[in-house]
């Protein structure tokens, strides 16, 4: 349990996920280059595993609670399967379409 | 002793699948033997358990602490786990047929037992961060069994479109996760619904923006993966792009695992504060906007997985308004009725995109024109179409009658007299486009891809037998259907007692 008026110096922190996460955000919706907008899915991951390690630092009492690394490392791992399967799938996009960008693979209607 | 023997064996058969693939050699399609196998022994375990007297409410974790994985076999797992199993096992039986002419299957059935590893994780899933990880689990490999058939332009588009969307979501999904953990300092169930209970009822409205953020980006992340408006956008191209025997686990399933997720973190927190109908009037205006536009999209189709998946986002809709009539107080018919409609139309989905597949096998189209008066040559994949489709438009003796009835009912007992009239509504839009589908199909003069169409294979034909066998058993004797619903919705108010 947090007091939530006082953040102390995980605020900074969460403040920066924030803003990674709106980065990451905007990438994956306005650019058009596949490999763009998964560097975007990887900002906003970096992003949320910043912010776990922020709310570990928000909890009381004077020691840090190991949870949120332990789970910041499995989602980081997670995310790793994810980004494996995106650069696989981008990579069978180029050798089909000979592009990455994603107005000229629309073939289905978006 | 339940949960973690139902998990060991999945996973068992998760890591036994590419050793047996690698010796089977080039006879891997016998795989889906093997598959189907390891699904019917858990499915069976859980009734043996069941049948000795076992509790509906185990718990298994390694210590008792507010920071660690735990597990529960409670009444929703329960439901969950049976509709999972028994969808995937038919699927398993449907793929030795339908993927018979593919190569790689053993990648195709290792992905195919993660899945449903995942997904029969996430009903016994009690805290949320094991929650992620099984869902994690779950989305990745069905990810690449949408684009399995990568030699195809369209699997791989849908495949890329639907993992950047769904990527987007799980990780909005794990900021709210990460957030729950910064404000209740746990991410286990009954601590979270302790702890905002007592925080909801301060009564410090600028405060109560904190849960409120945290619940909408959850409802975000599972809304992805169950396509409700406006999420929808990437299923009615994934669903169609998939092999069969996938889109019927995923319009079946999957899209299931969003409202397993609402109906297991986010309604039982919200019914025990005092803003459940606050809660409500999101899904309620949702569950509209849901039914209605899917369902005209759909009068427009001429590919016939694509109607079938605009239909999907349509009962999505109706799920919601199960939903919606809970959270406005409709403790006893709510829950109970989104969840055998969940039931319903995973039966009656399932159906209809096998009974699809096993057209394309004979005919290899998907164009509904192309389809006409297959009654005559194919009576059997069209049987099993008309079936699926009397069940979703609500057919008295099947079981898509029964759990929309208990729905109207449920929004009726609510108050919510305009959801009611939208969900008899658009039930009829949507009989209008089945009626003419079933129509076509058997009173339509052939075609001539009919005509020269092959034969199914023998193990579509069990698949599609089996299936039907078990609508007509759930059709005459809802009872198993009702229990299973009612018990689920009962362990969805742990401090309501209802």
């Amino acid at each position: 349990m947090i007091d939530l008026m006082n953040l102390g110096s995980g605020g900074a922190l969460m403040l920066t996920s924030v803003i990674l996460i709106g980065i990451g955000l905007f990438a994956v919706i306005t650019r058009r280059n596949l490999i763009r907008i998964i560097i975007g899915l990887e900002v906003i991951a970096t992003g949320v595993n910043i912010n776990f390690i922020a709310m570990s630092l928000l909890k009381q009492g004077t020691v840090v609670d190991p949870t949120a690394h332990a789970l910041t490392i499995i989602s980081i791992v997670l995310d790793g399967a994810l980004v494996g399967v995106a650069l696989a799938l981008t990579l069978v996009v180029y050798r089909k379409f000979g592009t990455l960008d994603t107005d000229e693979i629309r073939k289905l209607r978006w | 002793m339940v949960v973690d023997i139902v998990l060991l064996v999945m996973g068992v058969g998760v890591f036994l699948t590419p050793i047996i693939g690698y010796l089977l050699g080039n006879k891997e399609r016998y795989l889906g033997y093997f598959t189907a196998l390891i699904q019917l022994i858990a499915l069976i375990y859980i009734y043996i358990y069941l049948f000795k007297g076992g509790s509906l409410s185990e718990q298994f974790y390694l210590f008792n602490s507010p920071v660690s994985s735990i597990l529960v076999f409670d009444g929703l797992s329960l439901f969950f786990t049976t509709v999972f199993l028994i969808i995937g096992f038919i699927s398993s039986i449907h793929s030795i047929g339908y993927m018979s002419h593919d190569r790689n299957l053993t990648i195709y059935y290792t992905l195919y037992l993660l899945m449903m590893l995942g997904l029969v994780g996430l009903s016994m899933a009690y805290d949320l961060f094991t929650f992620f990880v099984f869902w994690e689990a779950m989305a990745i490999s069905s990810y690449v069994l949408v684009a399995f058939r990568y030699h195809l332009d369209e699997p791989v588009e849908a495949g890329m479109k639907y993992l950047i969307m769904s990527g987007v979501g799980s990780l909005l999904m794990l900021y709210a996760i990460t957030l729950i953990y910064g404000v209740v300092g746990s991410l286990r169930l009954d601590y979270i619904i302790q702890y905002m209970s007592s925080f909801m009822s301060i009564g410090n409205y600028g405060l109560l923006m904190v849960p409120a953020a945290i619940i909408s980006l959850l409802m975000v992340g599972f809304g992805i993966k169950a396509a409700y408006f406006p999420f929808w956008t990437w299923l009615p191209d994934a669903h169609p792009a998939a092999p069969s025997p996938i889109s019927a686990l995923l319009s079946g399933i999957v899209i299931k695992a969003g409202i397993l997720g609402i109906m297991r973190f986010v309604l039982p927190v919200v019914s025990n504060s005092r803003y459940a109908a606050s809660f409500g009037a999101p899904i309620y205006v949702l569950a509209i906007l849901t039914m209605t536009i899917p369902n005209i999209m759909a009068l427009m189709q001429d590919d016939i997985k694509r109607l079938l998946a605009y239909s999907s986002i349509v009962n999505i809709g109706f799920i919601l308004i199960g939903l919606a009539s809970y959270s406005y107080g409709s403790y006893y018919y709510g829950a109970a009725s989104a969840l055998s409609h969940v039931f319903s139309h995973a039966l009656g989905k399932a159906l209809g995109f096998l009974a699809v597949g096993g057209i394309i096998y004979s005919m290899e189209t998907r164009e509904i024109r192309k389809m006409f008066g297959l009654g005559r040559h194919r009576p059997l994949v069209a049987l099993a179409l008309t079936m699926a489709l009397l069940s979703l438009a609500g057919m008295p003796p099947l079981p898509g009658f029964w759990s929309k009835w208990l729905l109207i009912l449920g929004a009726i007992d609510s108050g919510l007299w305009w959801l009611a009239f939208f969900g008899v509504f658009n039930s009829v839009l949507a009989v209008l486009y089945y009626l003419w589908l079933i129509q076509r199909i058997f009173f339509a003069e052939p075609t001539d891809e009919v005509l020269s169409s092959g034969e199914v294979h023998p193990a579509i034909k069990v698949s599609l037998i089996v299936l039907m066998g078990f609508m007509i058993i759930i059709g005459l004797y809802p009872q198993f259907m009702y229990g299973l619903a009612f018990n689920a919705s009962k362990a969805l108010a742990p401090l309501l007692h209802v």
